[in-house]
């Protein structure tokens, strides 16, 4: 079941600390630590507070109330696929690897994980994530993995950073953060529906929907005390047709 | 001065047509042999490429691309990137736009912090601003984009930049070698580097406001933009790199949207959002 979410509260802190403390870390030889060294390395690189504003403003509310309404996502039909190209294994893309998808009968205009990149991005960007609202994202690829994503992850900011933690991942199954052993990203079991809160609405995103609203209507005609879960396409052409969402709605062009 | 809007319509709907023809398109830019025309191709076969959900045909031909009610008189919003990172240079035996990712050893060698190359950041700004509704209703008027080494670029409004980096980072390159881009077979500018002072194209009665995490002035963006005046223009300048403040002497306005410190195009995604709900575009 979920923790209280103080011990995230926690974590987030610790891993502040890091950002002080950058050189050491790199002496660190362990690959896994040199790719969660990388997230950190890119959260610097994010607009930081100063350190007197930081200071002043906690990472997360400390008021915060276990029993309010949380969001999840779900990214759908995510190109996220590792091939041997060469003599390396890698996350296809349509930019780098064009001629080896052709040779192989594949459309390269398909592969494209640079969208569930700047979909994270997107979302664990948002001040929701950072007021801890966002209780996990979930990312199903086109071929069926699923994978867990923690909110309080910091994911590559580049796309070459971020394919070669996704690589990782898909290689090794997990994703842990320095000398811990909890897991920022993990592939998990189908199907998504048994991670997902019993009193919650699940709501698919289409720009065919007959449905047009305005999402500040929507969101205003749901009970305050429900959780929501959104699904969203992360492809580049197509529709997401799953059997768990209620609801389809046009929210923009 | 501006065109009317009517013009601007045409041409995004001769930009639409293409999705009908994508192996038409993909033939034709294999056997034209201009660098130029290859460039902007890419932008076009990037359209197709929309991580949206293209459309069926039936959809499509419901909706005009352009609203024709459109008014020219209404308010418009520009935006201003402001300290950019792009900056070529020659790495090996090519010029190249320089990145953190790709080229930190060269950067590294020559006495820089490969952390202040952020080009993806201007990338994903521009995606921001391009992609929303609100543009797509037409009322975004033109962004402009100052590097860090204060070139001037102009990015017009119906431009489809390309979607990854890669394509990206080579449009800017030849932007910044060529001065300007422009689209097939047409004398039309896409982008183009102009003179500064940015203020010399600014509507004159219009609002500039920069935007700051580190300002005193922490806002609601849907009740900031409602206590402006309806019929005025809107300058909204945000900072495209990865640390640091913006100080320019044209923005009247400081404020902070945000309790939390926000990426670049997290901050746009809410300011296009507060507009589109001033403004009624769904």
């Amino acid at each position: 079941m979920t923790r209280p979410y103080g011990v995230k509260g926690g974590r987030k802190r610790k891993h502040a600390e890091p950002k002080y403390d950058e050189e050491d870390q790199e002496t660190q030889p362990k690959k896994a630590v040199v790719e969660v060294e990388h997230n950190k390395e890119e959260e610097q690189q994010q607009q930081t507070p100063e350190g007197d504003e930081l200071s002043g403003i906690p990472i997360t509310p400390s008021e915060n109330n276990t029993n309010k309404p949380n969001v999840i996502f779900i990214l759908e039909k995510a190109s996220l696929e590792v091939a041997k190209v060469g003599k390396t294994y890698q996350l296809l893309n349509s930019d780098d690897h064009a001629n080896f998808l052709r040779k192989n009968n594949k459309n390269p205009g398909d592969y494209r994980p640079d969208i569930t990149h700047q979909s994270l991005l997107s979302i664990l960007d948002s001040p929701l994530n950072k007021a801890g609202r966002l209780r996990s994202v979930y990312i199903r690829t086109e071929k069926g993995v699923l994978i867990e994503v923690k909110p309080f992850v910091r994911i590559p900011r580049t796309f070459k950073r971020f394919a070669g933690v996704m690589l990782e991942l898909l290689q090794k199954l997990s994703i842990s953060a320095v000398g811990k052993r909890e897991k920022l990203l993990r592939t998990i079991k189908n199907p998504v529906t048994q991670y997902l809160p019993i009193n919650s609405r699940k709501i698919g995103l289409s720009y065919s929907s007959e449905k047009l609203v305005d999402m500040d209507d929507y969101v205003s005609t749901v009970p305050s005390n429900m959780d929501l879960v959104f699904v969203v396409g992360a492809m580049a052409h197509g529709k997401i047709e799953t059997d768990y969402t209620e609801d389809y709605v046009a929210s923009v062009y």
